[in-house]
């Protein structure tokens, strides 16, 4: 079995590196430190077989499957130090799962079970069980956040809502309206209210300019300024939106315009 | 069960009643059963009882005073109360006398007073009640000091078992066995002993500190480094950690486990949200007579959890308490992260003046 091994702790993972190692019946081909790698190797690589940690830095190991699609979905070994939710969900769906620390043959007896499952045709089992699992966590879970993201993230915003993550292109993003705690990201054809604040994401993505108590735009999608009263103005962008901005900010937009 | 009201006069009366035995058992030649004896003895009684409250009333009022002012005012006051009981009870007996035809209509009232051995009399009796009811106030106020005392208690309490939850957070405990269990696996016994000793050591630290109020900052801090200690092992290349704090404030006092709850909130919100490298960075510093620690970690307020959460509601409980309304902490939106700001009286000595 082609198996990648998901953790954010490092000696965790290589715990778990130990325990396979002298195992034949797994192949490890990777692992990763958090939820966003997480998603994109399981994309990329395909495992047969993953070692899933559930609590992780902003995406958690629910979001981590709830983003797979369904046919892509590996079998799954979950992994907890303790977590009352998991735990529980685990029970309902008599979902195999490791408590950290664990020991040698418990270890083994998580593994042949998922080696029997690959090799016969439980996987389909294991998927119905699987999305009970993700149903019930998404029906409980349905905040919608904003992920601090990592230095190869910048170019991209992670929006976790529903249990499902997303990677918005900040190349795709319009401009982001900031409403209490919570901001809304436009793009072309979709908008998503995630809670953070227009503060944070200035702070992080320079692409996107404030040209209002509470709006920013991303600049790359501006077509032109349209001056209003009293110093006011606003910004028509490329999908002919019209945005507001203030005076007081009319300092930050770039001298070109 | 007797009523308030009740318990109150009776406090009043019982003494009283208690004095005039004393002082009947001092009279054994009397005849009690005689009703000019009666006549003559009892009245004094009644009105002292009578002026008792008025005279509390009035003792009350005169706690706003300061100190030698109060008591200048009481000892002028206990001869003013003397003089009245003393002028009350001679208007009875020559009013009832002349009445009953047992005193001459022709008495003359300062006569009839008794000369100074009476005045003298009522008033040390005004001296003696006024210091009793003194003594009634300090042992309240002790009363109500020690209740204070085991309320900031039962917080500090509470605090230093939050502080053994956030040990024996299941999460964090678990994921600290976790790695020593994978340090031995790798043969890295040093290093998983080291990491057994941290975390007995911080598991220890919390149960030692449990009976003082007061630490001084470098205490605090060392055992906050702990804690830090382990996180960093969790969170390896992570978490970046960072003290600024300088010689003078670090023998200023704070209150214990002060700090732990607030760097654990900062790692719960902004660290393990945060997919990259996270800070955490600490300053204390002295400001207008104020000492401020600041608490840095990377990440948004909006993911912070705002400004609720047990760890930050126990700290503001307990700075309340301690501090009265002289101490504050707040949470700001900061350059890419969230600043918890604490600020704390100076104090240089382990004793607070609230």
């Amino acid at each position: 079995m082609r198996t990648l091994i998901i953790d954010d702790e490092k000696k965790a993972r290589e715990g778990l590196k130990i325990l396979l190692a002298d195992d034949p019946r797994v192949v490890l081909v990777g692992e990763a430190k958090d939820g966003r790698e997480a998603i994109e190797k399981i994309e990329s690589i395909k495992p047969d077989l993953i070692f899933l940690d559930i609590q992780m830095p902003g995406i958690n190991g629910f979001d981590v499957l709830g983003s797979i699609s369904e046919e892509d979905w590996p079998i799954v070994i979950f992994s907890t130090a303790y977590d009352q939710y998991a735990l529980k969900a685990f029970e309902v769906q008599a979902l195999d799962y490791l408590l950290k620390p664990f020991s040698k043959t418990r270890f083994k007896k998580s593994l042949t079970f998922a080696y029997e499952t690959f090799n016969t045709t439980q996987k389909a089992t294991l998927e119905v069980k699987l999305k009970g699992l993700l149903d019930s966590y998404q029906n409980d879970h349905k905040e919608n956040e904003l992920i601090q993201g990592d230095e190869e993230t910048e170019s991209r915003v992670i929006v976790k809502s529903n249990g499902k993550v997303h990677f918005l292109d900040i190349k795709n993003i319009y401009w982001i309206e900031g409403l209490d705690s919570y901001v809304k990201i436009h793009l072309s054809d979709r908008t998503h209210i995630v809670k953070s604040t227009l503060k944070s994401i200035e702070s992080k993505y320079q692409i996107f300019t404030r040209i209002h108590k509470s709006h920013l735009v991303n600049m790359q999608k501006v077509q032109m300024l349209e001056p209003y009263f009293n110093g006011d103005f606003f910004l028509t962008l490329q999908n002919d939106v019209k945005v507001r901005g203030s005076r007081n900010f009319k300092k930050n937009l770039p001298e070109t315009l | 069960m007797i009523k308030p009201r009740l318990k109150s006069s009776l406090q009043v009366i019982l003494p009283w009643l208690l004095f005039l035995i004393i002082d009947l058992i001092k009279k054994p030649k009397q005849n009690i059963g005689d009703i000019f004896f009666l006549w003559y003895y009892l009245p004094g009684y009644v009105i002292w009882i009578a002026i008792t409250i008025p005279v509390y009333k009035i003792f009350v009022w005169t706690g706003k005073f300061s100190i030698w002012k109060r008591v200048g005012f009481l000892v002028v006051f206990g001869v003013f109360t003397g003089t009245l009981k003393v002028l009350l009870t001679q208007s009875f007996y020559l009013g009832s006398g002349v009445f009953f035809g047992k005193i001459p209509a022709s008495s003359s009232f300062f006569q009839f007073i008794g000369g100074t051995f009476y005045l003298a009399e009522a008033t040390i009796i005004s001296w003696v009640m006024l210091i009793i009811f003194y003594v009634i106030e300090i042992s309240r106020k002790y009363q109500d000091q020690s209740l204070e005392t085991s309320k900031l208690e039962s917080a500090l309490m509470q605090a230093s078992l939050q502080t053994l939850k956030m040990q024996i957070r299941p999460h964090f405990l678990f994921n600290a066995h976790n790695a020593i269990a994978t340090l031995m696996r790798s043969d890295k016994n040093e290093e998983a002993l080291e990491m057994l000793l941290k975390l007995s050591d911080l598991l220890r630290t919390s149960l030692n500190t449990f009976d003082r109020q007061l630490i001084p900052l470098d205490q605090e801090i060392a055992f906050a480094k702990k804690y830090l200690d382990i996180e960093m092992v969790r969170f390896e290349d992570r978490l970046e950690v960072e003290f600024e704090v300088c010689k003078e404030e670090e023998s200023l006092f704070v209150p214990v486990f002060i700090l732990q709850p607030l760097i654990e909130n900062g790692i719960t919100h902004g660290v393990s949200k945060n997919l990259g490298l996270s800070k955490i960075k600490v300053c204390a510093s002295t400001e207008d007579n104020n000492l401020v620690i600041k608490i840095f970690n990377t990440g948004s307020l909006a993911t912070n959890g705002s400004s609720s959460g047990i760890g930050l509601s126990n700290v503001r409980s307990r700075m309340d308490t301690l501090f009265k309304g002289d101490a504050s902490l707040i949470l700001t939106e900061v350059e890419s992260g969230v600043q918890a700001s604490l600020t704390l009286p100076l104090l240089k000595t382990a004793k607070t003046n609230y």
